[in-house]
């Protein structure tokens, strides 16, 4: 019988040489660290566009590339770095206005209010007051769209909930903040109006009685912007309200569908890094540069969300930046949500809001 | 069960003997046990520890108190092990004429089984879910051809509602239920059945008699297994189901990722594993202990409760399976006159049930096929044009290739690690009586409850003490948490028909035990093997939080790169890829059974 034996020095040959093999991706990743580089968390599926915009552009500008970390849910992924010290990203990318309340009110941000770059500074003017975080800085907007097949056609969300002049089957998100507030647009209330609203229980009353209206009529409760762009795109819904720069993708990509600004809630999506991240001065840079109109330009051609810096849209290609929300034709409907209302309320709405589409 | 009592009552003083030894004989149990330990049980706390304080961090209870006073969170906990129970029973029954005809051993389209039942087990769960839409969606492959075919007159509604849930959990489950049946049966001796026959049994009584409960310690512990898997699902219910298919998973990490509150989410956590654990105590005392978890050794302690109950349901056991096959030669008989007595007995509607399987599992895989070449971009049905852009994508790209090598290395490794450390702890788990057996038995199957995130983001917290985070070893370690109960349960499985006196034979005639372990115990336990590997294998396959939170973004691997495409939602590089598993799954499984057949 011929077979290796299995002898002590031959299972610590093997034993060896699988533990270099397995090590030396730790080995290099340590000495990524050492060489002052930083790391950027940016989420999935922005990576190719955020390479183009900034990180390449940046290397050829400073010599130091940054290292792009995919990146999954913000407020998770920062807390546990910040309580452990172990830091795998030094700035984080598109973190969404209410991920920036949630962790700025944990204490687990720096403020980058005091970047020194006169186009941070620019967005930050740009913004409204009761909008401007010392710990965040918008890169753009995302803007709720009414989304519909293109046969059809929904103009606001009042026809959502006119099932018996429009039918079709309707899609919402199955989260207790997206639907209640597609529910007070559907009653004529604005973003800014849903805190007064909803500041007693008559008002969550009459808000849960406008979604009773609507319910068998909605087929999908979504949850991830990606599968309301597939139900879309399969016209297996037909008509929702979602991101407008995932309906100018689909769009682009071949989907039938329309999409308008009516009635719009915008959701600032921005930078944030981590408290006590051990690169921050060089993120701070990073973030500045980013901040660029130029970049912010190069980035909204890939990902076309809504740019905040004023000086951007001279940069685009008109027929483009027309479609853009923070557009001047399109400015008008767009209203930012209240972060600070949803902040303290989010749980409980989406509480009661499970409760009732469980009932 | 005279003959089992008389069996005990001889090996009494050998149970002395192991007293004795006690400690030595529990010994291999504990590298599984310090691993789950320190990997698992302490991550958890990580976690679920926040839950026992208030914000400004003193010690409360206000986190279960409102769980107890919320009652929409008990309505999602009751849906979820609704749909859990549901998706066990019917995976089990409809899995078992499958792993019956495989463990039959037919040579013919043997390979064809194996390829049907590795598909869905191979295939992404994002895919699954997918491919399901694909089929039952308004203009899937159903309705559309419905549609065309003048049939219906208004696309059905097939989707979003219970049915469409179970049906894609069965699905999932399928093949963990078959190869963990299948693996108990490959070891039951057909000369019973003969045996039973040439007494004058009708196939129908040879089967329930005396098969059907050999191989109950397989149909057990698959029910077990799919149990527990479907109870942290949620991305099946979230795309194919509406909100009365709400689980309990999606409200934990919903918790944990857009509300913030760890505290609430560990309480939801604990609420979850409090459920697991009755049900698998009220299953212990009905089947489980009698067919899994070591009939033996629980029936060396005489006079317990689990004893007694078992006592008294026994012989209510044996009528029924009496009745059943007594209902069976009926319809045998009937059946006679049309087939003819061998074609009836030898279970024509055993091989037309299994090949109505093997298509239910195959066939929403197989329509992924033609949309990888789709140009269309949405997942949609019917496929567009003609495109191998979507191959390309994968095949020229290197982020693609050295993410598939990734995952590969991982699964492997973690496999061989999880089987290791599983191995002995079910040798002995099957075999001694254990203390606290129930607690132990609880740590194992916990990793498989709670979704993986609880997992990963409590040992994130234990790998930054040791500077682990972002290494392939965090990795390997997170995916063997997960792998590591499969591996017990399935070998587990297989142990319970394992006759020890062929252990004692072969020492009684000189051989060592290392020499008896391995060639009598391991041939033995081959298929069990085997079927462990495969799970463990998979388990890491398709991991996605682990390798995202532990590798701290800079290991790709297959699914976080489906992933990242998937989020765009346009883009049809995974159903390329997926199909691409799918030949590498056929050309594996071929060329396995061609070698296996020419031995």
């Amino acid at each position: 019988m011929k077979r290796t034996k299995v002898s002590r020095r031959n299972v610590l040959k093997i034993l060896g040489a699988s533990s270099a093999v397995l090590a030396a991706p730790a080995i290099f990743s340590r000495a990524y660290a050492q060489e002052g580089g930083f790391s950027v968390g940016i989420p999935g599926g922005y990576e190719k566009a955020f390479q183009n915009a900034f990180l390449d552009p940046y290397a050829k500008e400073f010599g130091v590339k940054p290292t792009p970390i995919l990146a999954g849910t913000s407020t998770v992924e920062i807390k546990a770095q910040v309580e452990t010290g172990k830091f795998f990203y030094d700035v984080r990318f598109s973190v969404a206005a209410t991920g920036n309340e949630v962790l700025s009110a944990a204490g687990l941000l720096e403020s980058i209010d005091d970047i020194d770059s006169a186009d941070v500074r620019a967005i930050y003017a740009a913004m409204p007051e009761a909008q401007r975080r010392a710990t965040f800085l918008p890169h753009g907007l995302s803007a709720q769209v009414i989304a519909y097949q293109d046969h059809l056609k929904f103009e606001n969300y009042a026809d959502i909930w006119d099932p018996k002049k429009l039918p079709g089957a309707r899609a919402l998100r199955g989260q207790g903040k997206d639907s209640v507030e597609a529910a007070l647009r559907s009653m004529g209330k604005r973003p800014s109006e849903t805190a007064a609203f909803l500041s007693n229980d008559d008002g969550w009353k009459q808000v849960f009685a406008r979604l009773d209206e609507i319910k068998v009529h909605v087929t999908n409760w979504w949850e991830e912007d990606s599968d309301i762009t597939r139900l879309l795109g399969a016209r297996e819904v037909d008509v929702t309200a979602f991101p407008h720069h995932r309906a100018m993708a689909a769009v682009e990509s071949g989907a039938k569908i329309k999409y308008n600004y009516g009635q719009s809630m915008t959701t600032a999506l921005g930078w944030v890094i981590p408290k006590n991240s051990p690169q921050a001065e060089a993120g701070r840079k990073f973030i500045a540069f980013c901040s660029r109109p130029d970049r912010i330009a190069a980035f909204t051609q890939d990902v076309p969300m809504g740019p905040m810096h004023p000086g951007v849209m001279a940069l685009l290609d008109p027929a483009f930046a027309a479609k853009l929300p923070t557009h001047p034709d399109n400015v008008g409907n767009i209203e930012a949500e209240d972060v600070a209302f949803w902040h303290k309320n989010q749980g409980k709405a989406n509480e009661r809001f499970k409760e009732w589409l469980l009932g | 069960m005279t003959a089992a009592d008389l069996q005990w009552q001889a090996g009494g003083t050998a149970v002395r003997s192991w007293r004795q030894r006690s400690f030595v004989s529990l010994l291999p149990l504990i590298p599984a046990w310090a691993f789950l330990l320190l990997f698992f049980a302490v991550p958890l706390l990580f976690v679920t520890g926040a839950s026992i304080f208030d914000e400004s961090g003193s010690l409360s209870l206000q986190n279960f108190i409102r769980l107890v006073e919320t009652p929409v969170y008990w309505r999602i906990l009751l849906n979820t092990l609704d749909i859990a129970f549901w998706s066990a029973c019917i995976t089990v029954v409809a899995g078992y004429p499958l792993a019956r005809m495989l463990a039959s051993g037919e040579r013919s389209g043997s390979s064809l089984l194996m390829i049907a039942i590795m598909i869905p087990l191979w295939t992404s769960f994002l895919v699954r879910a997918l491919a399901w839409m694909l089929v039952l969606s308004r203009y899937g492959v159903i309705n559309s051809t419905m549609l065309s075919m003048g049939l219906f007159d208004t696309p059905a509604r097939l989707v979003n509602n219970y049915p469409a849930v179970l049906l894609a959990m069965v699905h999932g489950m399928l093949p963990l239920a078959v190869l963990t049946m299948y693996s108990v049966m490959q070891n039951i001796d057909p000369a019973l059945t003969r045996a039973a026959s040439t007494l004058g049994a009708r196939s129908g009584h040879a089967f329930w008699r005396v098969y059907f409960p050999l191989s109950l310690p397989g149909v057990a512990s698959a029910w077990l297994v799919v149990f527990v898997s479907a109870l942290g699902t949620f991305i099946v219910p979230v795309l194919l189901g509406s909100p009365r298919e709400m689980m309990i998973a999606g409200s934990i990490v919903e918790q944990i990722n857009n509300n913030f509150n760890w505290g609430f989410a560990g309480a939801l956590t604990c609420m979850l594993l409090g459920a697991t654990l009755i049900v698998y105590l009220v299953f212990e005392r009905t089947l489980g202990s009698s067919v899994l978890s070591g009939g033996a050794a629980s029936s060396a302690s005489t006079g317990t409760g689990k004893g007694r109950v078992q006592q008294w349901m026994r012989p209510f056991g044996t009528s029924i399976l009496a009745a059943v096959g007594t209902v069976t030669v009926f319809f045998e008989k009937m059946l006679e006159p049309v087939l003819g007595r061998r074609r009836a007995g030898n279970g024509i509607l055993l091989s037309f049930s299994a090949w109505l399987l093997v298509a239910f599992l195959v066939l929403p895989v197989v329509f992924v096929i033609p949309v990888s070449f789709s140009e269309d971009r949405f997942f949609s049905w019917p496929p567009v044009g003609f495109t191998t852009e979507w191959f390309e994508a994968y095949f020229t790209s290197t982020v693609w290739m050295k993410a598939t090598l990734n995952s590969v290395l991982f699964a492997f490794v973690s496999a061989i690690t999880s089987m290791l450390l599983g191995i002995p702890a079910a040798l002995v788990l099957a075999r001694r009586s254990v203390p606290m057996r129930a607690l132990l038995m609880m740590l194992v199957l916990m990793p498989i409850v709670l979704p993986n995130v609880i997992v990963s983001v409590g040992l994130f917290y234990v790998f930054a003490y040791v500077n682990l985070v972002g290494s392939v070893w965090a990795i390997i370690i997170g995916h063997t948490v997960l792998n590591l109960p499969y591996v017990i349960i399935t070998v587990m499985a297989v142990l319970k028909n394992y006759d020890v006196r062929l252990d004692h034979a072969s020492w009684t005639l000189g051989a060592s035990k290392l020499r008896t372990f391995r060639l009598i115990t391991m041939p033995i336990l081959r298929a069990g093997i085997v079927a462990a590997f495969l799970f463990s294998f998979v388990r890491s396959f398709d991991d996605l939080s682990i390798v995202l939170f532990l590798g701290a973004g800079q290991l790709s691997t297959l699914p976080l790169q489906l992933w990242s495409t998937a989020l765009v939602g346009i883009d049809s590089t995974l159903a390329a890829v997926s199909t691409v598993i799918f030949c590498a799954v056929c050309v594996v499984v071929v060329v396995a059974t061609r070698i296996g057949s020419k031995k």
